[in-house]
Formats: structure tokens, C-alpha cells, sequence
């Protein structure tokens, strides 16, 4: 039996343009299509022959999607709340993309995504991800770098799941109520309505692999960092609610009682935008 | 009665009663039954027409581009217009709000295949009426596309966040560890490459499965570009047992190249054809001379000019008829009259017989030739034969038609070599035979007799010599009247120039003078029939010693308005005259000018037809072997000197038939072959019976035989026969341009190119010229150099048939580099760059 190659090794100090391995020894057409001097490779240039195909365009990693008759632009990204209906819209991504993530999902609930090809004049059949369903034990909340009008990338994401303790939620409504010589007041009702809320908690956590609990004043400092930086933010708890809000106050204190002192910190936050409005995600090439 | 207000200019008027008969534009007075209102006025006008031009049942794309249009019969113009788009269940989807423009359209993109939509458009002019198209029903139709692709997704706690993965059908994802950067647009716009500075790329799976190449079928294409000095391996293929690599050993090659923008090619030749662009540069290397002569070798024995006489049993009569009319021009025609009833037998029959020729016989061997044209229309081969009778005895060939042109048909003999020695009487025969025609014209235009082989088919005597003379003919301009020149009065208005140019050929004059009653120009006569002017030219013939004259008028005749001094006209440059040779007038150029011409290869009469025409005067200069012009002035190889006999040439004989002319003829080339109108140079010595050269002591030496042996009489045949000698120069002589010459040679530096194909055609025809020119502005640059090397590495065949790795190409300003096979494994490279060359690299 012959052994096949099964390693092809590139050896270092040189620039590589392209490397393709097709499965066939090449014919003549094949010579001629490479002789060229402006001959650029990609996974067409040998069809269902090429086996490996590194034109080097953004790293060493090449990809292909077959199925497409014109040249895929990018993918356009939604995600449905399993129970509702409506699709939302996450983000529009780049035909190279090997990877997204969404920021705007909250604890304790099942999405489904769908990918839509997008060519010039087409769009393609979706594709979905099966039922995906979201179930961790902690707060977080994460600070947003602006992309453009309603879109967003995390900067910064703190997780907090040491010693949680909610503090009390108020929904904030401008009602005033006018007395008249009536038996009721009169109701003056604005558009006001957000929420504030607050939490405290240890600032670092358990670490997994060690199982003790971390925490230099480094970090105090940089938590103190973030929540001064005026970037909106997200906080998502528990229970599954999710909001884009800012940090109102912070407080912290040490529990000088135990030996890793750990650091206790409360803040506050207020509701500043309906997180159903924007999109925060990372997208990956 | 109330007044509504839209806008300012337009009113609602309510009355009591309808109102009817309005129309646009009128005015109206508004009365009540007692109080008469103040005047109303109000505009009526027409509701707007709008409509999607573009729109129809189905789009077959995910995008499309709406476009409205908006009309108004009193041209209102538009205020605002809003696209709403609506899906099946007429819920909005999309609107544009108010666009304050004129220009309506809306794009959308996103139409999912097979969904129906509706589109609105809304339009509201500057009188604030606002029109709806309705909404329109529409369909996305178009093939999705499929892709093959899988989604993956992981739930991210770390970041309370999901991550959905693409996954393609098809991926190489190799393991690396070392250092590498991507560098982008290189080695040409639009491409990257990998530098792989530390550690290895390892592909060992593709598509996450484990890689498997089969050993007897795969090839592996790769582009590289190594580091200087590059040592060990490039790529190879392995598993645990064996493996194949590519390896390079010392590999080494210089890293710049210096070329220019441009591209600049040299040709050369009389008229020549280069690929131009607009504006591209065409340099004038150089415009060389040329010298020729016409000569003869002398091996025909057999005169031109012979009698015929008729002889035979009936006593046929033979005419010699000049001037005649006969394929090969104005010719020698014998008519032979051919009594009735005359005999048709062989040699007793009538024939013309050609007469003999004295052979003095150098060679052992002759030949005997005769091209015979005969005048008839009758079609036959046996009935006229050539017959050669001499000492050799009595020869009879039956001639074929060989060429047939009009009534003239030639009969061709084939050389017939016969032994000989000593003196012979030879001569030709030619047998008519005939009965059904009395009388024939013959030429026989190329019947020879030569001392040895036949070496060609050429007139009698040789040439140049005292009796056949040869013009030298060097590169002159077509334009032989030169207002300037000597001449002399012809009666009291006119003045006369004389010609001597090629004897027996025709010249063309033309001008551009006006027409007039009494000719202005008289070319060759003075005769009216003669006359000269715009779009009617003159050919005349010059006479046996070349000879010809034209008159031209400088002073007006009193009873005649139509005339006025030409000459002075010519002469400040308001009309032109041209004497050229040939029949046809052609463009005119000044007196002997060169002209070129750069066209861009179209027909003139074609509307897109360009072309650029410089001219650049000789004056008193002819361009003879040797000769060019260049930025410095013309430069001669060659000089010509004239010996008409008179005093100063110091004429002395030396021997019995060499005349010398006692005068050292400067800067000449000593002991030197010369061209000579009037006798050949075969020697650069004595000892020839005809011949002329330079000799030692630079004197100029004339032998002939054939002229009376004293030098009184030298001196007179000289003064009727001027002999013309081009010597050569012992150093190269420049003469500096005039200022108008200066003037066209920087015009003729200045030629540019066309776009596309370019047609450098010089006049006169024939000019050896050299340019240089180039694609554009030449711009030296200095590249890097990347010694890109591609190469297939693959299963090794049995047969190698096709397997073409040994050529190389250029791209942009890299050079690659294909290894043949054989080097596969290991060679030593050095590629070396040509210092001088642009683009060229050796590889040793």
C-alpha cells in the first residue's frame, strides 16, 4: 500500500504569494492558467480539483462557499426571540466573516439566527442556527464603542457573580396629578419611563481553575475607570432582563473580616436607550 | 361667499351657485346682489401627472432603484416627493419621508425572493397639491442562491453573549509557529502574500478532515518570492516514511533594475511603420544618403540598335521602324514585308536575319539568347522559328510564347551553349514562315549573343563607358526648379531655365498660379498649348542629352490683364512651381526638399485621417552613400567633383591611353575605387584598357581606348561629355545647416507620434531613414527587483510530456522564474541583470 502525503510543509524566509494542492496531475490548460503572468489563484481556479488553496489574502486560513452564482458580498445577520415572530435585525456582516457575536441577548432565553447570503442582486436562502438557549449564573455589564448611528461593539465587559445582591428596581414615570375642584385629580402624563436599579457584589470572582477568589487594587481602579468613561452600557442580570443604561454612582468597600479582603461594590444604574434599538455585536474575519 | 387661502397664489373661492365656464388663466369679478366684493384672484390649475416610470410587475433583484416623474401642465414645480414601500399586507415597510428634490427616486435593497410589495409614490407641487400614484403591486423574482454552508454557535458565559460561526464547505487552515505578516498588494495591486519569517506552515488537514494526498495524483502550484541568499528548503510533502521536497541552495540575485517609463524602439528602413501613441516622440536618428548607377557588365555582344535585313527565296523587305510603341516602351520595330507566295521551307523561306557579330573568344564557350516579340493577333508557336547558324553550324529552335501582351507576343529561346574558340561570325536567324500573313512587325528587343554563359538578360555594352553612359544618382528632393537658379531672358518677358537632367525621360510641371489668357508658365515651348497653371500641368520629355526648359513671365503684358510677374510671385513665396520627374504632379515641396511624412495609416480620404509633413531643403546638396543628416549639419562620406576639360584641370596623359587630371583632389581617399558617369572603376591602378580611380598622390585617372589618345582631344570630348566622379573622403566632411535648414531639421526632431499605427513614409521614395521614438515622456526609473519563482511540484510521471516550467515572464516589475523539473531538487541560481538592457535578466 502506497502511504499518501498527509503534511505539506511551507519552510520560512520567503513571501509566499499562493500555495494550491489540487488532486490531479496538471494538464497543459492547467500549466497555461498558471503561467500567466497576472494569474491570481482563488478555489475556482481548479474547481472541485483543489484540495488546499491559500492565496494568502488576509492570513493563512482560505475558506470557500460553494452553491453561489454570483460573488457573495456579505451576510446579513437576525435573530428571533423564540415566541415571538418578528426577526431583528443584529448586523450586516463581511463575506469573510467566520465568526459574529451578539452582545444583545439576555439570560434565560432561547434565540434562533439567521444568516442571509447577499450577492449583488440576490438574496439567498437563509440560513438558521437551531435553538440556542442562553443560561448563566451572573451579572454583566459591558461598555460600547459607537460603529455608527445604533450599532455597537463591546469595549469592555465586567462579570459579576460573587455575592450578588439586587437592590430595588424603580420604573421612573413624569405623572403629575393636578387638583382640581373635582372628585379626582387631573393626570399630566409625559414620555418618561425608565428604569433604575442597582447592584452590589464582590468586584472580582471565584477563579475557576483555582477555585479561590482574586482581586488586586489594580482592578478596583480600573472598575472605577469604567464606570466614569461616558459610553452607553449594557447590564444584563439573572432573571433576563437586559438594558442599555450608564453608571449613576458607585461605592465600594473592603471586608477587611475575611483574608482575601475582598472588595464590595454597589452602583447604581439608569435606563438611557431601548436596548431593542441597537445592535452590539463582534464581527470576526 | 368665502376665500380660502392655499398658498400665495392659489384661492378657494366658494359661491352661492356653481359656477361653471372657468377657465385656466381668467379673471374674474365676483358681485353680490348688493355689495360688489373687492377682486378676488385666484389661479386655476391642472392636477399633477406622476408616475414610477421604471416599475413593472416583478424585479429580479434584491435592490432595485425606483424613478418617478413628475409633470404639470403649467409647470408647477415639484415641492416634495415620498416613496412608501408596503408589504403583502399593505404594512409600511419603508418610507422615504418628504425629499425636497425634483430628482425623485428611492432605492431599496433587501427584496426577499417571491414576496409581493407595494409602492407608493406621493408627489406635492409648490401650490401645495399633492397627487398619490396609488399603490402599486409588485413582485421579488429572482433564484436564490443556495450556499453550502453550516452554522455552528457557542453560548459565550464569559461574556454573556452568543457567537454564531460560519462554517465554509471548504477550508485549509494550517498549523503554524513561528512569526509571519501579511503583506498586502504585493507583488501587484490586488494581491497579498504571506511572509514567513520564523517557524513553519503546516497544512495537515483541509476542511477539517485529515490531509491525504494521493502520490500518484496531485500537483502543488506555488508563487514565492525568496530572501537573498536563500538556503534549504521551500516546501515539501511528507508523511512518516518519506518525503519530497523543493530546495534551493545559495540562491542569490541582484535586487534593482533600472528601466524607464517607456518603451523606445529603434527601426530603420527607407519607409517605415512603428505603433505609435498620442504625442509619443519620434526622434530622427538619422536620413541617410544612398548613391546609385545603373551599370552593364558588357557581356552581350549583340547591338541594340542592328539592322536586319531580309533574306530568302521571295526577297521579303525589312523596315526599321523608332518610336514605336512596343511592350517594353517606345522600342526599335522592324516591319518585314513578306511577298505572296513565298516558301515556308526552312531557311529558304523569308526570314530577318539579325547580322553577325564578331566573337573574340575569351571564353571557349557561348551562349546565344533571343526574346523575340513579334506584333500579331494570331495565335501560334510552329509557324515562326529561331534558327542560329554561325560556326558552330546551324541550330533551330522552335520558340515558345512566353509572354503575351496585347497583340505583342514574345517567343523566348532558351541559352544555347555551344564550344567556340578563336574569332567566329555568329548571328541570329529569325524564320518567318508564315503564309497566311504578308507582313509582320518584330522587335527583337533582347537578343544577345555572350561570351560565355548568359548571365542575365541586359542591353549591349557595357556601361558606365565613353559610349554608355550611367547617371549616378544620389538622394536628391523631387522639386528640381529652383526660382534662384541661373537663367536667361526669353524674348523681353519672359525668363528661360534650362534643364539638364535624365536624358529621354518625362518631368511633370505644375504650379498653383492662377490660369490667365496668355500663359504665365510655358513648359518646354512657347507655345499657349504649353502653358502652365493651377490644375493644369505640363509632362514633357527631356531630349537625348537630357534637355528641357520652362519660361516663366516677369513682367506683365500691357494688353493683357491676366499676366503679372510671376517670378517676383514665386519668388516672395505667393505661388509655387515644380518640376519633378514622372507624369504624375504630386504635392509640392521646395526646391530640392526632402519631405516626411507621418500619417496614421488611414486613407486621406477618411474623415479620421492625420498626418504631420516636414520638409527639409538640400539647397546646393545632394545625400550620397555615406552621407546622414544630424544635429550638427549634413555629413558627407562621399564628395563629387565635375571634369569638363577646361584648363584648371591640368590635364596629362601618361602612357598611351591614361589621362590624369594634375591636380591633387583634397581630402580624397588615395589609391580608391570612384563611381563615374562615363567609365566603370575596376582598379586602383593602370594597367586597364577602360577604368578610373584615385590614385596614390589623390589625382583622379581616366583610361579609355576608345578615345583619341592625345589630350587636346581628351580635353574636347570632355567639354561635350562632363565626367562626373564620387570619390570617397579620406576623413568625414560635416557641412553646417543653414539657418533654414536648422529651422526644419528642430521641426523634424519635433515629429510626434499618432495613436495606434504609424506610416513614416519619406519623399523622394527611397530615403534610408533611422528613428528613434517612444511610447511617451522617457523617464528613467530605478525597481526593485523580487525574484518571484513559480513552480509545480508534482507526482512524478512516468512521462513528462507537457511538463513546461522552463519559461519566464514579467509582470508589472517582477520577473518569475519557472524551474524546470530537473532543478527541482536542488541548483544554484544567479540571475544577473543586463546593465544596459531595460527588462532583461540572464540566469546563470
Amino acid at each position: 500500500m502506497i502511504l499518501a502525503y498527509d503534511k505539506i510543509t511551507i519552510y520560512p524566509n520567503q513571501k509566499v504569494d499562493y500555495l494550491i494542492q489540487i488532486t490531479e496531475v496538471a494538464s497543459n490548460e492547467d500549466i497555461a492558467k498558471v503561467n500567466a503572468a497576472n494569474f491570481v489563484p482563488d478555489w475556482n481556479s481548479f474547481l472541485n480539483r483543489t484540495n488546499i488553496m491559500s492565496p494568502y489574502t488576509n492570513d493563512l486560513v482560505s475558506s470557500f462557499i460553494t452553491g453561489l452564482t454570483e460573488n457573495l458580498s456579505g451576510w446579513s445577520v437576525y435573530r428571533q426571540k423564540i415566541g415571538e415572530s418578528a426577526l431583528e435585525k443584529v448586523a450586516d456582516i463581511d463575506k469573510s466573516a467566520t465568526y459574529i457575536e451578539d452582545y444583545c441577548v439576555a439570560n434565560q432565553s432561547s434565540y434562533r439566527y439567521f444568516f442571509f447570503p447577499i450577492t449583488k442582486t440576490q438574496i439567498g436562502v437563509n440560513l438558521s442556527t437551531e435553538r440556542i438557549d442562553t443560561n448563566w449564573w451572573n451579572w454583566s455589564i459591558t461598555s460600547l464603542e459607537k460603529i455608527e448611528n445604533n450599532v455597537y461593539m463591546p469595549k469592555e465587559i465586567w462579570i459579576f457573580d460573587t455575592n450578588l445582591e439586587s437592590g430595588d428596581s424603580t420604573q421612573n414615570l413624569d405623572i403629575v396629578y393636578h387638583k382640581n375642584f373635582t372628585k379626582y385629580p387631573k393626570e399630566s402624563r409625559g414620555e418618561m419611563n425608565y428604569i433604575t436599579g442597582s447592584l452590589s457584589c464582590f468586584l472580582s470572582n471565584v477563579d475557576n481553575d483555582s477555585g479561590e477568589y482574586i482581586e488586586n487594587v489594580d482592578k478596583l481602579n480600573t472598575w472605577r475607570e469604567f464606570c466614569a468613561d461616558d459610553s452607553l452600557k449594557v447590564i444584563k442580570d439573572r432573571k433576563g432582563n437586559i438594558r442599555l443604561v450608564s453608571i449613576s454612582d458607585n461605592t465600594d468597600s473592603v471586608m477587611d473580616e475575611l483574608e482575601k479582603q475582598p472588595t464590595t461594590i454597589s452602583f447604581s444604574y439608569t435606563e438611557v436607550g431601548d436596548i431593542n434599538d441597537v445592535s452590539v455585536y463582534k464581527e470576526v474575519i | 361667499m368665502n376665500q380660502q387661502t392655499h398658498g400665495v397664489e392659489a384661492s378657494i373661492i366658494y359661491t352661492e351657485d356653481t359656477m361653471s365656464g372657468i377657465s385656466i388663466g381668467d379673471s374674474f369679478k365676483i358681485y353680490s346682489d348688493f355689495i360688489e366684493t373687492p377682486f378676488y384672484f385666484f389661479k386655476s390649475r391642472t392636477i399633477p401627472e406622476i408616475s414610477i416610470t421604471n416599475l413593472s410587475e416583478t424585479i429580479n433583484s434584491r435592490n432595485y432603484n425606483f424613478i418617478g416623474s413628475y409633470n404639470q401642465y403649467e409647470n408647477v414645480p415639484i415641492q416634495y416627493y415620498i416613496f412608501n414601500l408596503y408589504n403583502e399586507d399593505l404594512e409600511l415597510l419603508d418610507t422615504t419621508d418628504k425629499v425636497y428634490s425634483a430628482n425623485i427616486t428611492y432605492n431599496f435593497d433587501g427584496f426577499t425572493n417571491g414576496e409581493v410589495y407595494y409602492i407608493e409614490l406621493v408627489c406635492s407641487n409648490q401650490d401645495n397639491v399633492e397627487v398619490s400614484t396609488g399603490k402599486k403591486q409588485f413582485k421579488a423574482d429572482y433564484t436564490e442562491p443556495n450556499v453550502d454552508v453550516t452554522l455552528d454557535y457557542q453560548v459565550l458565559e464569559d461574556k454573556d453573549a452568543i457567537r454564531v460561526i460560519l462554517k465554509p464547505d471548504k477550508t485549509s487552515v494550517p498549523n503554524f509557529d513561528g512569526e509571519y505578516s501579511i503583506e498586502s498588494n504585493f507583488p501587484f495591486e490586488g494581491t497579498n502574500s504571506a511572509y514567513i519569517e520564523k517557524g513553519n506552515v503546516v497544512y495537515d488537514n483541509v476542511s477539517e478532515e485529515p490531509l491525504e494526498i494521493d502520490k500518484d495524483s496531485y500537483t502543488v502550484f506555488m508563487s514565492t518570492r525568496l530572501n537573498n541568499g536563500f538556503d534549504g528548503k521551500i516546501v515539501e510533502l511528507s508523511n512518516n516514511e518519506e518525503s519530497r521536497c523543493v530546495e534551493l541552495n545559495d540562491y542569490s540575485f541582484y535586487d534593482t533594475i533600472r528601466t524607464s517609463d517607456s518603451v523606445e524602439e529603434t527601426v530603420e528602413g527607407r519607409n517605415v511603420e512603428i505603433d505609435g501613441k498620442s504625442g509619443g516622440k519620434i526622434e530622427l536618428l538619422k536620413l541617410k544618403g544612398e548613391t546609385k548607377q545603373k551599370t552593364r557588365s558588357g557581356s552581350n555582344l549583340l547591338k541594340d540598335n542592328f539592322a536586319m535585313t531580309g533574306e530568302g527565296t521571295t526577297s521579303p523587305t525589312v523596315t526599321t521602324l523608332t518610336g514605336q510603341s512596343t511592350p517594353k516602351g517606345l522600342g526599335i520595330v522592324r516591319k518585314i514585308t513578306i511577298p505572296a507566295n513565298n516558301d515556308n521551307t526552312f531557311y529558304s523561306g523569308c526570314r530577318a536575319v539579325t547580322p553577325s557579330v564578331v566573337i573574340s573568344s575569351i571564353n571557349n564557350t557561348n551562349t546565344i539568347s533571343a526574346r523575340i516579340w513579334i506584333k500579331t493577333s494570331m495565335i501560334f508557336n510552329t509557324d515562326y522559328k529561331i534558327f542560329c547558324t554561325g560556326g558552330f553550324g546551324t541550330q533551330l529552335f522552335v520558340a515558345n510564347i512566353s509572354l503575351d501582351v496585347g497583340d505583342w507576343k514574345c517567343f523566348e529561346l532558351d541559352s544555347y551553349t555551344y564550344e567556340s574558340s578563336g574569332s567566329k561570325n555568329e548571328f541570329i536567324c529569325v524564320y518567318m514562315a508564315s503564309t497566311s500573313e504578308s507582313e509582320r512587325e518584330i522587335l527583337v528587343a533582347e537578343a544577345q549573343i555572350n561570351d560565355g554563359a548568359l548571365q542575365g538578360w541586359e542591353q549591349y555594352g557595357a556601361s558606365p563607358s565613353p559610349d554608355y553612359p550611367s547617371e549616378i544618382e544620389n538622394v536628391e528632393g523631387k522639386n528640381k526648379f529652383d526660382i534662384n537658379q541661373e537663367k536667361e531672358i526669353f524674348g523681353i518677358m519672359l525668363y528661360k531655365y534650362s534643364y539638364y537632367l535624365k536624358p529621354n525621360t518625362k518631368y511633370t510641371i505644375s504650379s498653383n498660379c492662377p490660369a490667365s489668357t496668355t500663359a504665365n508658365i510655358y513648359a518646354n515651348s512657347n507655345s499657349s498649348n504649353s502653358a502652365v497653371y493651377i490644375n493644369k500641368n505640363q509632362t514633357i520629355q527631356s531630349d537625348e542629352n537630357g534637355y528641357f526648359y520652362i519660361l516663366v513671365r516677369f513682367k506683365a503684358d500691357a494688353s493683357d490683364n491676366s499676366t503679372f510677374n510671376l517670378y517676383e510671385k514665386v519668388l516672395n513665396g505667393t505661388y509655387y512651381i515644380q518640376i519633378e520627374e514622372g507624369t504624375v504632379a504630386k504635392p509640392y515641396v521646395p526646391y530640392n526638399s526632402l519631405e516626411f511624412k507621418v500619417t496614421n495609416g488611414l486613407e486621406e480620404t477618411d474623415e479620421n485621417y492625420q498626418e504631420q509633413v516636414v520638409t527639409f531643403p538640400l539647397g546646393e546638396e545632394k545625400l550620397m552613400e555615406g552621407s546622414y543628416l544630424a544635429d550638427d549639419g549634413i555629413h558627407h562620406k562621399r564628395k563629387q567633383v565635375v571634369f569638363d576639360g577646361s584648363d584648371d584641370e591640368n590635364w596629362q596623359i601618361e602612357g598611351t591611353n591614361n589621362f590624369y587630371s594634375n591636380i591633387v583632389i583634397q581630402n580624397s581617399k588615395s589609391s580608391s575605387l570612384v563611381l563615374c558617369n562615363y567609365q566603370k572603376s575596376i582598379n586602383k591602378g593602370l594597367g586597364e584598357s577602360e577604368n578610373c580611380f584615385i590614385g596614390t598622390s589623390k589625382k583622379f585617372n581616366f583610361q579609355s581606348d576608345t578615345i583619341n589618345h592625345t589630350v587636346a582631344d581628351f580635353k574636347t570630348w570632355l567639354s561635350t561629355h562632363p565626367v562626373i566622379v564620387e570619390y570617397e573622403l579620406a576623413e568625414e566632411e560635416i557641412v553646417p545647416y543653414t539657418e533654414a535648414q536648422q529651422e526644419d531639421w528642430d521641426n523634424l526632431q519635433n515629429i510626434a507620434s499618432f495613436e495606434g499605427k504609424n506610416y513614416i513614409i519619406t519623399d523622394p521614395y527611397g530615403i534610408y531613414i533611422k528613428i528613434e521614438y517612444s511610447f511617451g515622456v522617457t523617464k528613467e526609473k530605478i525597481y526593485d527587483i523580487y525574484s518571484s519563482t513559480k513552480f509545480a511540484l508534482q507526482s512524478e510521471q512516468e512521462s513528462d510530456v507537457g511538463y513546461i516550467w522552463n519559461d519566464s515572464s514579467v509582470w508589472d516589475n517582477t520577473k518569475y522564474w519557472w524551474f524546470p523539473k530537473e532543478n527541482l531538487d536542488s541548483k544554484q541560481f544567479k540571475i544577473t541583470i543586463l546593465p544596459t538592457s531595460s527588462s532583461i535578466l540572464e540566469v546563470e
